[in-house]
């Protein structure tokens, strides 16, 4: 009986840990797409990125810390340079041509990595600090870093809404994701906004990116599982909805959760199943608008 | 003489705004049925909820007797309903002729046949040739849609839409942009291509509305101000009001 | 003019297909079996992507069901001739096609993209986990010793090089004349109308989603075909013909060869098999490679490799013409 009781609780964390670590990516990902119309299938590929300069900074200076501050900040520029490099050249040449191009973006940066790292899982170390578990109430051990993912990631997310709803910024953000062209004639830089917005979701990425290689190692097929986890999210939620991405992210990593555990079987078919029962009964998603 | 459209009390809300207010038209079979208004009044709109693309937020839309206002968009082109765009909304990519065999091969509802070649189909090829030679594009046929010139792109938009050989035609803005000889000329194509059809134009060229129109309805902020011959318009003071004369010296 | 030059030139290259056995040695016969294999391939997602504008990351669902669904009628019903088994796979993956069309087929590309991307993972996930059906991870053998009976030739093995090539050559020169004349019936050119104008396409009266309906039973059908081969060509079935790579194999052809004409995707199957496999000798590195050559070709010659043949063969076209005249 005490088993059960501290089963469920457990599973409820892992789902959310998950469902967090999905929205980190998947927050960006849906902001582009809702703001600027871009379709970036490589989005996930700054997520892993993000992974292996952890992995990198810490063989070199021993220290998370540095790479937790580090590595999402290039993961900001190469976001950044994706978007004025690539993604500007074909951009108005229709969503097919973008879809391909970031797709190939997405197969030639995973071949890098693999050149570099190869491709064997590479294990990173968990910081000292947050090694071990804590009781969090009777019976229940929880891993500390997992914990750990669960508190930066609620910090990220008040400081995302915070942006959002508080700042020039976010008031800026907010125009342009509704009327772009208004903006612009109201005296938003919209450029600056654009320039912002793929900046900031390439950041969330390589956050995500940087606290998940201690928690499940880094491997050059990484970006494919989370883009892929990452359009179901954006499809159940809706395309262009941050609310929706949350909601849903928290969806599916309770599935996943449940789901390996419960129903081991088709847990790997489960959150296809989620996205293809959403498909039918709202096309554009919980809280899509857009098509 | 019956109604061929009715509309009754249609009404629109996008997002919180009434863009259509408790719209009641009818139009005649065999007319010509102007609709004015002023930019923003919600006549395109109309269009929208008339062809499928909207679906009203009340009221019922009655085409030949049958309701369409939850019909899907070929659903009710294929009942014989046609209408041609503002902003032209032709096959960029095609050439001129293809464009038109377009409207002809679903006008004759071969559009989804896979058990024959269309280069075989004599009589969709004979067809389409005849309605290029009556829009006067026959010999442009080869050229790609995109290249031609505004006034020819109007032309075929019109053509394609005549083509499907429909019992009401929607006609919106068929002059805009066009010079006087343009204008003209295209009023007098649409005299000719709609002899025994029913027509409902959207016009801001008060000449050609005049010219063409037995009845005309004035649109403004989404509600039908008034119904009448174009000398019932002229005196209507109402009307005279809400454009403070100007639309009409 | 034109015409007939094009006929002339695709004579010449199934007659230079039919000749190769006498010259060329098995490995090599092999290599271009498997070239016809994803020629098939390709050309059925040239109905979605270059005829209709439809971008699909989930093709390998199609062809894995092909497959699969051949390997398990050699296994189990050892009875059933070997091209009634064919069949049965390519039907089994038009039931696909059509039940992803069923579903997906009015949704817009990033969601269609994507959802297709999603059943191709879904069947992935069945065929890893029901091992009892499909073996796994393992996947499935056993069936190289079957036997097709030729009306004149008797009964010939499938582990015969020359008969598998010679049946995959049939098979190909068939499915790339049926997806020719698909693109050329009235649906094919509504097709080319979605593409164009799907707005309008709709307001002359077209019921774009039964249009596409049918196309993705078609496509779906032809692409299954090519995945039963593959299972007679490698004498194996495993889940990867369902995974990512497979899926994105097909769109990388097709970029590369050129997905907006209908010879682009044929040029890609023959580069890519070859591409793989010298490069492959050269450097471990192929795919990045690969990769590359795919992003510049999006990026500036976005129409493929197939203009420089196009080109050249307009040049040739004209300077015949001005020969003759």
């Amino acid at each position: 009986m005490e088993t059960i009781l501290n089963f469920y609780p457990v599973l409820i964390l892992h789902g959310l840990v998950y469902g967090m670590l999905i929205f980190l990516v998947a927050s960006g990902l849906t902001l582009t797409f809702g703001m600027m119309d871009i379709l970036n299938f490589s989005h996930a590929s700054v997520y892993m990125i993000g992974a292996y300069f952890c992995y990198q900074i810490i063989i070199w200076s021993q220290n998370f810390w540095i790479a937790l501050i580090i590595a999402p900040f290039i993961c900001g520029l190469i976001g950044i340079l994706i978007e004025r490099i690539f993604i500007r050249k074909v951009h108005a040449k229709g969503h097919v041509n973008e879809l391909l191009l970031t797709f190939g973006l997405a197969l030639v940066i995973a071949e890098i990595v693999e050149w570099i790292y190869g491709s064997a899982p590479l294990p990173v170390p968990t910081p000292v600090l947050l090694q071990g578990s804590w009781a969090l109430w009777a019976n229940v051990e929880y891993p500390v870093y997992r914990i750990f993912i669960l508190g930066l990631s609620a910090s990220v997310l008040c400081l995302l809404f915070y942006l959002f709803k508080r700042t020039r910024l976010g008031v800026s953000v907010r125009a342009c994701v509704q009327d772009g062209e208004m903006a612009n004639a109201l005296g938003t830089n919209v450029s600056f906004v654009y320039l912002a917005v793929m900046a900031i979701g390439s950041w969330l990425a390589g956050v995500g990116g940087v606290i998940v290689a201690p928690y499940m190692s880094v491997y050059p097929n990484m970006f494919a599982d989370m883009i892929l986890d990452c359009f179901i999210v954006i499809a159940v939620g809706g395309l262009g909805s941050l609310a929706g991405a949350l909601l849903a992210s928290l969806i599916v990593g309770q599935i996943q959760s449940f789901g390996v555990i419960l129903l081991p079987q088709i847990s790997l078919a489960l959150t296809y199943m989620l996205m293809m029962v959403v498909f039918i009964i709202k096309p554009t998603g919980l809280f899509g608008g857009k098509e | 003489m019956h109604n061929i459209l009715e509309l009754e009390d249609i009404s629109k809300h996008i997002q919180g705004s009434q863009i259509i207010n408790q719209v009641s038209l009818s139009v005649i079979e065999g007319e010509i049925h102007a609709l004015i208004g002023p930019n923003g009044a919600g006549k395109t709109t109309l269009f929208n909820l008339i062809t499928g693309k909207f679906r009203p937020s009340d009221g019922k839309i009655f085409f030949q007797g049958k309701r369409i206002d939850h019909a899907s968009i070929h659903q009710i082109a294929r009942k014989g309903l046609a209408r041609s765009f503002q902003i032209t909304n032709i096959f960029t990519g095609m050439s001129v002729y293809e464009n038109m065999r377009n409207a002809i091969v679903a006008r004759y509802k071969y559009d989804l046949k896979i058990w024959r070649l269309l280069k075989g189909m004599r009589f969709i090829d004979e067809t389409t040739q005849q309605f290029l030679n009556r829009i006067n594009l026959a010999d442009l046929s080869q050229e790609k849609a995109g290249t031609l010139s505004y006034g020819h792109q109007r032309a075929l938009e019109m053509g394609i839409t005549m083509a499907l050989d429909p019992q009401l035609v929607l006609l919106d803005e068929p002059t805009a942009g066009m010079t006087a000889e343009e204008t003209s000329a295209i009023v007098d194509l649409i005299r000719q291509i709609t002899k025994n059809k029913t027509l409902v134009i959207v016009e801001h060229d008060m000449d050609v509305v005049f010219k063409l129109a037995h009845r005309i309805s004035v649109l403004h902020h989404g509600e039908i101000l008034a119904t009448g011959t174009p000398k019932e318009i002229k005196q209507n003071r109402q009307v005279k009001e809400a454009y403070l004369g100007g639309f009409f010296e | 003019m034109r015409r007939n030059l094009t006929i002339l030139l695709w004579a010449t290259v199934v007659l230079l297909a039919l000749l190769c056995p006498f010259f060329l040695p098995r490995y090599q016969l092999y290599l271009l079996a498997e070239v016809m294999l994803y020629a098939i391939y390709a050309i059925s997602y040239y109905l979605l992507l270059g005829q209709t504008g439809i971008l699909s990351f989930g093709h390998a669902a199609y062809f894995g069901l092909g497959a699969y669904t051949t390997a398990l009628c050699l296994i189990h019903l050892p009875v059933m001739p070997v091209l009634a088994s064919i069949f049965a796979g390519s039907l089994c993956g038009l039931l696909g096609g059509l039940l992803v069309g069923a579903f997906l087929l009015r949704l817009s590309k990033f969601y269609l993209a994507l959802g297709t991307l999603a059943f191709a993972q879904l069947l992935w996930a069945i065929a890893w986990t029901w091992r009892g059906l499909t073996g796994g991870d393992d996947g499935l053998i056993g069936w190289a010793g079957h036997k097709i009976a030729f009306p004149f030739l008797g009964s010939l093995g499938i582990s015969n090089m020359l008969v598998l090539y010679y049946l995959i050559l049939c098979f190909s020169v068939g499915a790339i004349l049926l997806c020719w004349f698909f693109t050329r019936t009235p649906l094919g050119n509504t097709l080319a109308c979605l593409k164009s104008n799907s707005d309008r396409a709709q307001f002359l009266g077209t019921n774009i989603y039964q249009a596409k309906f049918i196309l993705f039973g078609y496509s779906a059908f032809i692409a299954a075909l090519s995945g039963s081969l593959y299972t007679l060509l490698t004498k194996m079935v495993s889940p990867k013909v369902f995974d990512m790579e497979t899926s994105f194999d097909v769109v990388v052809i097709s970029v590369i060869g050129g997905y907006t004409k209908f010879a682009g995707p044929i040029l890609g199957s023959f580069l890519y098999v070859y591409l793989r496999e010298y490069l492959a000798e050269v450097t471990a590195r192929w795919q990045l490679i690969m990769g590359i050559i795919f992003i510049s070709i999006v990026l500036y010659y976005p129409d493929g490799l197939i203009q420089l043949f196009e080109s050249g063969f307009k040049r040739i076209n004209r300077s015949l013409r001005q020969s003759n005249a």
